[in-house]
C-alpha cells in the first residue's frame, strides 16, 4: 500500500492536516456550527420564558391599609360601583423576598397615602416596596372594623385613628355581612365628595370548594420573575413566601385562565410559614371561599392542603 | 512531549480551535437572548432578562457537553475526528465556565435577597429527596458542577503528569457521573416546567445520541478485549503467538493485540518488527492507532513520539513506555508476555527478504 | 486507555443505558399538570366574569379602546337578558383593567361620577358585561387602568351593542 495515500493519512495537531482530514473538517465544523446556531434560535421558542406579567412602574396610591390575613391595601373604584366592586384591593410586599415594611404595617387601620412599584399580571396586581404615610380620612368615607396589624389576636378591633371608627359590632362574622358596595348609597353617589363605607373584614361567602392548583408567592409570579411558577420556580417561591410576600393560590382552567386567591388559616391569619412544602407543587385545598371586593380568599386549615 | 510547564501550548490548530469554539458559544448566547426578546416582542411580552440569561448560559453548557461527550466514541468509530480530540480539554474548560455562569445567576435570582443565605437557601429551601415529582433537582446540577469543578481545576498537563495518566483518567471519567445527573437536573427541572413536546424530544435525542455513541464504542472495545491471549498460553521461552502475521500490518502502522488483559502495539518499519505497550504515557491514547512518522511512534490523540526500539520518546522529552521482545516464525509474530521495563531496549525483529512485500 | 479504565467506562456506558432513560421515563410520567380540568371552579370563574358557557351571538363588533382592540359580541344571555362579551386581541398589560360605561358622546378623559363599573378585564380572556339600561341612548366603553388611575381609551357603543 502507499503509504501516503488518504486511508493512511495520519493527524497530528502541531503539522499541517492531511486532506482527507481537511476535507471532512471542512464539512463537520460548518454543520456543528450551524446546528448549535440552530439550537440557539430554536430552544427560545419551545421554552415558557414569556407571560402577560410586567412591571408597571411608580404608582401612588390613596386608601385604607390592612394586615389580615395578608397586608394590602383597599383602594375606592371611581364613578359609579353600585353593580361591581367598588374597591381594588393591591397586595403589598418588599422589594426582596420579603414581607412588606414593619414601618408600613404600623399605619394598618389608616387611611394611607402609599406609593410603591406596581407589579401586574392579568387581573392581579400587588404594589411592591411601598412606602406611606397616614392621611386624613377624605370626606365621605366611613371606615367600618379598620384592623391593626399590631393586635394579633382580634384583627377586627377597632383602631382609634383619625377615620371614624365603627360603632357596628366588631365580631360581626364576614359570612353574613354585606358587600361594600351594597353598603354604600348610590342614590348619593353623584354627590361630591362621595360618599363610600368601607368595611376590610366584609366579604361574601361564595361557598365550599374543592380547588385545585398551585402555591406560589404574589411578587414573582406576576411579573418579577418568568414564568415565575412550576419546579423551577419553586425554590425562589419558597424562599418569598417563608419570607413574608403572601402566598398566592392559582387555580387555572382549561382555557388558561386563572384565578387568584389568597389564602388563610380558619382563624383568618396567613399561612405562610405552614405551606413551604407544598410550594409550586399541584395541590387541592378544600375550604370556603371568601370574596372581598375583587379579592378571592380560601380560607381552610393549611394541614388540610393536599398534594395531588 | 514536554519539558517544562506552560499554561498552554499553543499551536496554529489550537487556536484556531478555540476562536471556532469560542466563536460559536457567543453566538448561541447572542442567539438565545436575540430570540427571546424577538419573541416577546412580537406579543408585547417582554421576557425578563436574567430569567432568559439562566437558561441561555444553562442551555449552551448541555449542549456544549453533548458535543464534549460525544468526541470520544466518535474517534473510537471513525479517526476522522481526531483533530476534535485534542483540545477538548478547553472544550471542558469552557463549558465548566457556562454552567457556573448559569450557576451563579440562578443564585442570585432565585435564592439572593431573601430570609437566608443564598447558599443555605440552595440546599434547603426544597428536601423532598423522597419525591421524584418534586425531587430537589438543583442538587443533581450542583453534584455535577462540583465535579466540573474538579476536572477543569486538574485539567492541565502538570495535574496529568503529577496524578499519572490512570488516575487522571479515573477522575475525569466523573464526566459520566456528571452527565448523568445533569440529565437527572434537565427532566426533573426544567422538563417538568417547560412542557412543550419538542423540548422533552430535543433532551432525549440528545441523551439517546449520547448514551448510544458510548455503547457501541464500549461494546467494540469489550469485543477486542474478548480476545485476549492468556500468559498461560506463552511456551517455554516466554513467547506468546499473536495471530498476527507480517503481511497483515501495513508498513509503518501497527496491530494491537490483547495479551492478559492489556493491549500491545505491534509496529512494522524499515523491514522491522517492534512491539510495545499501547498505552501513551501522556493520557494513556492508543498508541497502535498511531503512525510511526519520522521514525517515531506518534499517539493519535496529542501526537506524542517513542521510539519503537526502546519506547523512550526523543530527547529532551522524557517519556518512556514498556517494550516487549518480539520473535518471528516465517510470517508469524510471537511476543513474550511479560514487558520489559518502560524504556528499555528491545532488538527488534528482522523480517526476512522473502516476506518483505 | 488501560484495561481497568475501558471496562469503567464499559459499565458506565452499559448503566447509563439503563438508569438515564428510567430516569427519563420517570421525570414525564410523574410531571404535574397545573391546568385544572375538574371544573369544580367554573362557578369562581363565571362570577369572576369569565365566559364559561357560549351563548348565543346578537351582534358582532370590532372596537378600539386607546392601543387596544377588542372583539366585542353582543350575547343572549337569557330570553330577557342581553350582555356584552368583550375579548382583547393582545394580552392586556396595564394594571388592574376595567371596563366603565359612561354617558356622552366625547371620549372621557378622566371618569365622572356618573361613569358605571360594568366590571374587570384580564390578559386575553373573554370576559362578560352586562350593560346598565342608560347604555340603551349610546354613550362611551372606557377602558380604565385602576392601578394606574389612568383612562387608557374609550370608544362609543356601537348601535348594534345597545341593550
Amino acid at each position: 500500500m502507499n503509504p501516503d495515500s488518504p486511508r493512511d493519512d495520519f493527524y497530528r495537531h502541531y503539522a499541517p492536516m492531511p486532506k482527507s482530514y481537511r476535507r471532512f473538517l471542512l464539512v463537520l465544523i460548518p454543520i456543528l456550527f450551524l446546528g448549535i446556531l440552530a439550537i440557539a434560535a430554536f430552544l427560545p421558542n419551545i421554552h415558557s420564558q414569556l407571560n402577560t406579567g410586567k412591571i408597571q412602574g411608580r404608582q401612588t396610591f390613596e386608601g385604607l391599609l390592612v394586615a389580615e390575613p395578608v397586608p394590602h391595601i383597599i383602594v375606592p373604584r371611581p364613578g359609579n360601583t353600585e353593580n361591581g366592586d367598588g374597591f381594588s384591593r393591591y397586595v403589598l410586599s418588599a422589594g426582596n423576598k420579603a414581607g412588606v415594611s414593619q414601618k408600613v404595617l404600623d399605619l394598618a387601620g389608616q387611611w394611607v397615602s402609599m406609593k410603591g412599584l406596581v407589579v401586574s399580571r392579568n387581573q392581579y396586581s400587588m404594589v411592591v416596596g411601598p412606602t406611606a404615610e397616614a392621611i386624613a380620612t377624605p370626606e365621605g368615607v366611613t371606615i367600618v372594623n379598620p384592623t391593626d396589624s399590631t393586635d394579633n389576636t382580634s384583627p377586627s378591633e377597632p383602631e382609634p385613628t383619625e377615620a371614624i371608627a365603627s360603632p357596628e359590632d366588631v365580631e360581626s362574622d364576614s359570612t353574613d355581612a354585606t358587600s361594600p358596595s351594597d353598603d354604600s348609597e348610590p342614590a348619593e353617589a353623584i354627590e361630591t365628595p362621595k360618599s363610600i363605607t368601607i368595611d376590610p373584614t366584609a366579604g361574601i361567602s361564595l361557598g365550599e370548594f374543592e380547588l385545585e392548583g398551585e402555591i406560589l408567592d404574589g411578587k414573582c409570579y406576576p411579573g418579577v420573575m418568568k414564568p415565575g411558577r412550576g419546579k423551577v420556580h419553586r425554590a425562589c417561591a419558597i424562599r418569598c413566601i417563608s419570607g413574608g410576600i403572601p402566598a398566592v393560590f392559582i387555580v387555572q382552567n382549561d382555557r388558561g385562565e386563572s384565578l387568584y386567591f389568597l389564602l388563610e388559616d380558619t382563624e383568618g391569619k396567613a399561612v405562610n410559614d405552614r405551606v413551604l412544602p407544598l410550594v409550586g407543587d399541584r395541590i387541592k385545598i378544600s375550604g370556603e371561599v371568601m370574596q372581598y371586593d375583587d379579592m378571592l380568599v380560601v380560607k381552610a386549615d393549611p394541614d388540610t392542603y393536599a398534594r395531588m | 512531549m514536554s519539558v517544562g510547564y506552560k499554561s498552554i501550548q499553543w499551536t496554529k490548530t489550537k487556536l484556531i480551535y478555540d476562536v471556532i469554539l469560542i466563536a460559536a458559544i457567543a453566538l448561541y448566547v447572542y442567539l438565545f437572548i436575540t430570540v427571546s426578546a424577538k419573541l416577546g416582542a412580537e406579543m408585547n411580552i417582554p421576557p425578563v432578562g436574567n430569567a432568559v440569561r439562566i437558561r441561555a448560559y444553562g442551555s449552551a453548557a448541555f449542549v456544549l457537553l453533548h458535543v464534549i461527550l460525544s468526541i470520544g466514541p466518535l474517534c473510537r468509530l471513525n479517526d476522522k475526528f481526531l483533530p476534535l480530540l485534542f483540545n477538548r480539554r478547553h472544550m471542558g474548560v469552557t463549558m465548566f465556565v457556562l454552567a457556573s455562569i448559569h450557576a451563579a445567576k440562578t443564585l442570585n435570582l432565585y435564592h439572593a435577597a431573601g430570609n437566608l443565605d443564598p447558599i443555605v437557601s440552595l440546599f434547603v429551601g426544597n428536601t423532598e429527596y423522597f419525591n421524584l415529582a418534586a425531587f430537589p433537582f438543583e442538587t443533581c446540577g450542583i453534584v455535577a458542577l462540583l465535579i466540573f469543578f474538579m476536572m477543569a481545576a486538574t485539567s492541565h498537563d502538570f495535574w496529568l503528569t503529577n496524578l499519572t495518566a490512570p488516575i487522571w483518567k479515573a477522575l475525569h471519567m466523573g464526566v459520566y457521573a456528571a452527565y448523568a445527573l445533569l440529565v437527572g437536573h434537565v427532566t426533573l427541572g426544567a422538563l417538568q416546567s417547560h412542557r412543550d413536546p419538542l423540548l422533552t424530544v430535543a433532551v432525549g435525542i440528545g441523551m439517546v445520541w449520547v448514551v448510544g455513541l458510548h455503547l457501541a464504542a464500549a461494546l467494540q472495545e469489550a469485543k477486542l478485549d474478548r480476545q485476549s491471549l492468556a500468559v498461560g498460553d506463552a511456551d517455554a521461552t516466554g513467547f506468546v503467538e499473536t495471530g498476527v502475521t507480517v503481511g497483515d500490518i501495513v508498513e509503518n502502522r501497527a496491530k494491537i493485540v490483547t495479551i492478559s488483559g492489556e493491549r500491545v502495539a505491534i509496529f512494522k518499519y524499515d523491514g522491522k518488527i517492534a512491539a510495545v505497550s499501547n498505552v501513551c504515557q501522556h493520557q494513556n491514547g492508543p498508541l497502535g492507532e498511531g503512525k510511526i512518522v519520522d521514525g517515531c511512534i506518534t499517539c493519535p490523540w496529542h501526537g506524542y513520539q517513542y521510539l519503537p526500539e526502546n519506547g523512550a520518546s526523543p530527547p529532551p522529552f522524557t517519556e518512556k513506555i514498556p517494550t516487549f521482545d518480539v520473535r518471528l516464525e516465517g510470517d508469524r509474530i510471537f511476543v513474550k508476555a511479560i514487558p520489559h521495563p518502560a524504556g528499555t531496549t528491545v532488538e527488534p525483529a528482522q523480517i526476512p527478504q522473502s516476506s518483505v512485500g | 486507555m488501560i484495561l481497568e479504565r475501558r471496562q469503567t467506562h464499559y459499565f458506565a456506558a452499559i448503566a447509563m443505558a439503563i438508569v438515564l432513560p428510567l430516569l427519563f421515563a420517570a421525570s414525564l410520567i410523574w410531571r404535574p399538570n397545573y391546568a385544572m380540568t375538574s371544573g369544580a371552579a367554573d362557578e369562581l370563574f363565571a362570577r369572576a366574569g369569565y365566559v364559561t358557557e357560549t351563548a348565543e351571538s346578537i351582534a358582532s363588533e370590532r372596537i378600539k379602546l386607546g392601543v387596544y382592540t377588542f372583539t366585542a359580541d353582543a350575547v343572549q344571555v337569557s330570553l330577557s337578558e342581553t350582555a356584552i362579551e368583550l375579548t382583547s386581541v393582545f394580552n392586556l398589560r396595564i394594571p388592574d383593567p376595567l371596563l366603565y360605561w359612561a354617558p356622552g358622546k366625547d371620549a372621557p378623559e378622566a371618569l365622572g361620577d356618573d361613569a358605571i363599573l360594568l366590571g374587570g378585564l384580564s390578559g386575553r380572556s373573554r370576559r362578560r358585561f352586562v350593560l346598565p339600561d342608560e347604555a340603551k341612548s349610546g354613550g362611551q366603553l372606557v377602558l380604565f387602568s385602576q392601578g394606574s388611575s389612568t383612562v387608557i381609551g374609550a370608544g362609543p357603543l356601537p348601535d348594534s351593542l345597545k341593550p
